[in-house]
C-alpha cells in the first residue's frame, strides 16, 4: 500500500512522542525501583544501627551492674546485669543476621562476638570474685582495668560498623538520587519535546483544517456558480431552441408560400433570390440545431455502461445509409472491443466520424473506410477511424475539433464544422483523448481512446 | 369527407397564417377556430368570457403551441386532460423544437400526438397534414362534437 506523504508525517508525528513515552516511562519505572529500594536499605540500615546501640546498651547494662555489685555487693546490681546478659545473643544474631551479604561486616560481626564473649567473661569473673573473695579483691580487680579494654575494643568496633552502615546508605541514597535526578531531567525533557510537538502539530492541524475549509469553501463556490451557469444555459438553449427557430421557420414559409403563389410569374434572377433566402433559412436552422445538440453533449448526464463497439459501429454505419448509398466503399472494419461509455453519445461518436470519413473520401472510387483497435494504454483502448479521403494539412490540426472550425470550403464539402467538436466533447467527458493524423490528398486518421469495459 | 372543427392555439400570427394555410391547403378542416393564447383557449373550452354561452360543441381536434403569453400550452394541456368533458378532444402540441423536458411533460400529461414544427415549409405542410387526417378523419370524433358536411 502506498502511504500519501500526509499519512507519513501523521505516522512519524505519532511514532516520536510514543517513543518519548516509552523511553519516559522505563526510567520511572527504574528511577520507582531504586528510591524504593533506597527506602528499603534506609530501613536496614536504621535497624542495623538499632541493634548494634541495643547490642552496646546491653554490655553497658552488664558492665554496670557487675561493676556496681563488685563494689557496693548490692544484689540488686545484678538485675541490670541479668537483663543485659540476657539481650546480647539477640542483638548478635540480629546484627549477623542484617549484614549477612556483606563480607566486611561479617567479620566484624565475629570479631565483635569474640569481643562480647571475652567481656562477658570477664564481667562474669569480677561477679564470681567479688562473692569469694569479698569486695577488697573486686575492687582491686576493678581497679586493675579489667574489662575497660575490652568495652573500648567493642565500642570502637561497634562504632566502626555504625559508621559503615552510614557510609553505605549515603552511598546508596547518592545512586537513588542521581536517578531520580536524570529522571526529573529526562521528564522535564519530555514535557518540553512533547509540549513543543503538540503546539507544532496543533498549529499545523489548525493550518490544515483552515485550508480545508477555503478549498471545501471554494470548491463549494465554484459548484453553486457552475450550477448557476449550467441552468443559464440550460435557458439559453431552451431559449435559442425556441425563440430562432420561429423566425426562420417563418422567413422560409413565407418564401414558400410566395414562391407558390408567384410560380412562373417571377424572373429567372427573382426566383433565384428566392431560394437562396430559402437555402439560407435552412443553413441557419441546421447550424441552431448543432449547436444545441452540441450543447447538450456538455451538460447532459452521462450514462455509463458496458458497450460493444462493434454493435455501436454497425449501428451508426446503417444509420448513414444515405451517404453510402450509391457509392463504391471498400470497409476494413476489425474486431472492436467492450468500453465503458454512453451508448447514445458513443453512437453519436462513431457516426460523425465515419460520416466525416465518408464525406471527405467522397471522390475517391472505391472508398476505403478502416475501423479499428490500435491497441491499448493501461485500461484504455486506442480506437481509430481511416480514410483514403482528401486529407489535410498537418499544420491546420489544432482547428480540426473547433466549433464551427472549417478546414474545406463549405461548397467542396457541406457540413456546419461541428461534428468533430462535438466527438472530442463526448470523448473528452468519457476521460478518453482525440486526436487526428493525415496529410493532403493520402486521407485522415482519427483516434480515440475510451475506457475498456472490464467483463472482457 | 367528414370535416370538422379544429380549434388553433397558437400566439404568433405567422404562426397561425402559416398552420392555416397548410390546413387550406390540405382541405382538412372546414372551420378552423383559432384563439391567440392559453387563456382564451380555456376561456373557449370551459366557454368563459367572450365565449360564454357558445353552443357550437367541443372542436374535435386541437393544435396546441407551446409556447405562450399568460397560460402557456402545458397549463392548457393539463386543465384540459383533468377536465373529464374534455379530456376525449384529441390534443396535438406544436412546438419549435424537440426539447425532452417538453416532449416528456406533455406525454405525463396525456397529449395526443407531439410535432416539432419543421423549419422547412413543406415538411410543415405535410406534418399538419399528417396531424389533421389522422386525427380529423381517421379517428372517431369524441361525443358532442359537431359534424358538418
Amino acid at each position: 500500500m502506498k502511504i500519501a506523504p500526509f499519512a507519513k508525517k501523521l505516522r512519524l508525528d505519532i511514532a516520536i512522542p510514543i517513543a518519548l513515552l516509552v523511553a519516559l516511562a522505563a526510567l520511572s519505572y527504574r528511577s520507582i525501583r531504586a528510591s524504593s529500594t533506597a527506602a528499603t536499605w534506609v530501613r536496614h540500615t536504621n535497624e542495623v544501627m538499632g541493634e548494634l546501640s541495643a547490642l552496646l546498651l546491653a554490655l553497658q547494662d552488664l558492665e554496670n551492674g557487675s561493676r556496681g555489685f563488685a563494689l557496693a555487693g548490692e544484689g540488686s546490681f545484678l538485675i541490670p546485669y541479668d537483663s543485659g546478659r540476657a539481650g546480647v545473643p539477640e542483638h548478635l544474631e540480629a546484627i549477623e543476621r542484617l549484614t549477612v551479604d556483606n563480607a566486611v561486616q561479617q567479620q566484624r560481626v565475629h570479631r565483635l562476638a569474640a569481643l562480647v564473649a571475652a567481656e562477658e567473661q570477664i564481667e562474669a569473673e569480677l561477679i564470681e570474685v567479688r562473692r569469694r573473695a569479698g569486695a577488697g579483691a573486686a575492687a582491686a580487680r576493678v581497679a586493675g582495668g579489667a574489662g575497660l579494654h575490652s568495652m573500648n575494643a567493642i565500642r570502637e568496633l561497634i562504632r566502626e560498623m555504625q559508621n559503615d552502615e552510614v557510609q553505605l546508605l549515603a552511598a546508596r541514597q547518592a545512586t537513588a538520587d542521581a536517578l531520580f535526578r536524570r529522571l526529573t531531567l529526562a521528564l522535564a525533557f519530555g514535557v518540553v519535546v512533547v509540549g513543543a510537538r503538540m503546539v507544532s502539530d496543533n498549529r499545523r492541524l489548525q493550518r490544515t483544517l483552515v485550508q480545508t475549509r477555503i478549498h471545501q469553501e471554494i470548491a463549494a463556490a465554484h459548484a453553486k456558480q457552475i450550477g448557476v451557469i449550467n441552468q443559464e444555459l440550460e435557458a439559453f438553449s431552451y431559449s435559442v431552441s425556441h425563440d430562432l427557430r420561429a423566425p426562420l421557420r417563418h422567413v422560409n414559409g413565407y418564401v414558400e408560400m410566395l414562391q407558390r403563389d408567384t410560380a412562373g410569374q417571377l424572373s429567372e434572377k427573382s426566383a433565384r433570390y428566392l431560394s437562396t433566402i430559402n437555402e439560407s433559412s435552412l443553413e441557419m436552422g441546421r447550424l441552431i440545431d448543432d449547436l444545441l445538440a452540441f450543447s447538450r453533449v456538455g451538460r447532459s448526464e452521462l450514462k455509463s455502461a458496458s458497450v460493444s463497439l462493434d454493435d455501436v459501429v454497425k449501428d451508426a454505419i446503417r444509420g448513414l445509409e444515405m451517404s453510402t448509398r450509391d457509392r463504391r466503399i471498400e470497409w476494413r472494419i476489425s474486431p472492436l472491443p467492450r468500453v465503458i461509455g454512453d451508448p447514445a453519445l458513443l453512437k453519436q461518436v462513431l457516426a460523425n466520424l465515419i460520416d466525416n470519413a465518408l464525406k471527405y473520401s467522397r471522390t475517391r472510387d472505391p472508398a476505403r473506410i478502416e475501423i479499428g483497435s490500435s491497441g491499448r494504454d493501461g485500461n484504455r483502448a486506442s480506437l481509430f477511424v481511416r480514410d483514403n479521403g482528401v486529407g489535410f494539412d498537418m499544420k491546420y490540426v489544432q482547428k480540426l475539433f473547433g466549433v464551427f472550425e472549417r478546414l474545406h470550403a463549405a461548397e467542396n464539402f457541406e457540413g456546419t464544422g461541428i461534428g468533430l467538436a462535438t466527438v472530442r466533447r463526448i470523448i473528452t467527458r468519457h476521460g478518453g483523448r482525440v486526436w487526428a493524423d493525415g496529410a493532403v490528398n493520402t486521407g485522415a486518421t482519427f483516434h480515440f481512446t475510451l475506457e475498456l469495459s472490464p467483463n472482457v | 369527407m367528414s370535416l370538422r372543427r379544429l380549434l388553433l392555439v397558437e400566439d404568433s400570427p405567422r404562426d397561425a397564417e402559416l398552420i392555416l394555410d397548410a390546413l387550406a391547403t390540405q382541405h382538412l378542416a372546414n372551420e378552423v377556430v383559432h384563439v391567440r393564447d392559453g387563456a382564451e383557449a380555456l376561456d373557449y373550452l370551459f366557454r368563459r368570457g367572450s365565449f360564454a354561452g357558445r353552443s357550437d360543441g367541443e372542436p374535435a381536434l386541437m393544435l396546441l403551441d407551446l409556447k405562450m403569453p399568460k397560460v402557456d400550452g402545458m397549463e392548457v394541456l393539463r386543465q384540459i386532460k383533468a377536465d373529464v368533458g374534455l379530456r376525449v378532444i384529441p390534443v396535438v402540441m406544436m412546438t419549435s423544437s424537440r426539447e425532452e423536458q417538453d416532449l416528456m411533460r406533455s406525454y405525463q400529461l396525456g397529449v395526443n400526438a407531439y410535432v416539432v414544427k419543421p423549419l422547412k415549409f413543406s415538411e410543415f405542410m405535410d406534418a399538419v397534414r399528417q396531424v389533421g387526417a389522422f386525427w380529423a378523419i381517421l379517428n372517431e370524433s369524441p361525443p358532442g362534437s359537431v359534424q358538418r358536411n
